[in-house]
């Protein structure tokens, strides 16, 4: 065992390595950025992610690349300037989305549907903001089950979808919830969540094709042409 | 066949008659007799035609077609959890399902004749 984790890797799986390493830590600050608020929950956040890269960019880095079998200093700082970038990008990104900048070169446009598409979807922002005004509310039945499941799916989702297919299965669900909790009945709330959870993922698997493709290329303006299935109004008339 | 087959007793300019399932037949029925419905009760006065697991994506698909309005409940300051979202029938929904119950008349007619 110990042979097999000692043994110098590939040469291939070493770049790979190095690769994802620094991918890893730019995401990290990409997430830092963008889930700090100004707040002081989000300057630690980012803080303690800063601290924590710089830390590894000074001690921890070459060890790690020893381990990997990348031994010699040249080596090292050319994997490091040639997986820069990865680091660079996603930092660069969460501070552009912070600051609400984007590349207005047509040519860059698909890295802003990409990138900030993804980046104004990350969970936790308003799951945060809607836990809070429920709590506020006051005690009991403050936190209806759903909110995480509705941030992952805000995540995936258009706002159209959202709105239409998953909000309105979400609150119908909720408020069967509510009225079981107020009847004094937890385990029928429990039935009503589960079978709730489960006719949302019936929901989910037909609108994951959609899902995909919205998570990508939302931004863009598409002009749907009116459907053959939907008819004219002379028909109609016609009918009448 | 039965699509040609209305199309003929309609006569001209039936070629683009809506299309309208069973289940969005069923919905159409439910609220023009009984005015704004939550998805819920829509399922639970169907009785077994339209599912819990369907009904969300059926309404948002008539939405698209015009055939149905919706807007957001109106919350009290004290309320818990998402407003859940009402459903109304709107005029082009009315004027296909008067359409389509013309249509499968005359098609009855024209069928025990």
């Amino acid at each position: 065992m110990m042979a097999v984790l000692t043994r110098p890797l590939p040469r291939p799986a070493r770049a790979i390595g190095a690769g994802l390493m620094n991918f890893l830590l730019g995401a990290g600050w990409m997430l830092a950025i963008t889930w700090s608020r100004p707040s002081a929950t989000g300057a630690i956040l980012t803080c303690v992610v800063g601290v924590a890269s710089l830390l590894f960019w000074a001690f921890g880095v070459e060890h790690v690349f020893a381990r990997l079998g990348i031994t010699s200093s040249w080596r090292v700082i050319a994997l490091q300037l040639a997986s820069c970038l990865l680091v660079c990008l996603p930092v660069v990104l969460a501070v552009m989305f912070r600051l609400k900048v984007t590349w207005q070169h047509p040519a860059l446009d698909a890295l802003n549907i990409l990138f900030f598409n993804a980046l104004t979807r990350t969970a936790g922002h308003t799951m945060r903001r809607e836990r809070a005004e429920a709590k506020a509310r006051g005690p009991g039945l403050h936190c209806p089950p759903g909110f995480k499941l509705r941030e992952a799916l805000r995540f995936v989702f258009s706002r159209r979808t959202m709105e239409y297919v998953f909000d309105p299965a979400l609150a119908d669900m909720q408020a069967e919830w509510v009225e079981a909790m107020l009847a004094d009945r937890p385990g029928h709330a429990t039935w009503i969540c589960l079978r709730g959870y489960w006719h949302l993922m019936k929901h989910l698997l037909a609108q994951l094709p959609a899902g995909s493709w919205s998570l990508t290329c939302s931004p863009v303006k598409t002009h749907r042409r009116p459907s053959r299935r939907n008819g004219s109004s002379e028909a109609l008339q016609a009918a009448d | 066949m039965a699509n040609k087959l209305i199309e003929q007793l309609l006569g001209t300019g039936a070629e683009g008659l809506p299309s309208l399932s069973p289940k969005e037949a069923a919905i159409l029925q439910l609220l023009i007799s009984g005015g704004e419905k939550y998805g819920l009760q829509i399922v639970a006065e169907s009785e077994g035609v339209v599912g819990r697991g369907t009904v969300y994506v059926t309404l948002s698909r008539m939405h698209d077609k015009g055939f149905v309005e919706s807007r957001t409940e109106e919350q009290a300051e004290e309320a818990t959890g998402l407003p859940r979202r009402l459903y109304k029938i709107a005029g082009e929904g009315t004027r296909v399902l008067r359409a389509w119950e013309r249509a499968a008349h005359l098609l009855r007619a024209k069928v025990l004749t």
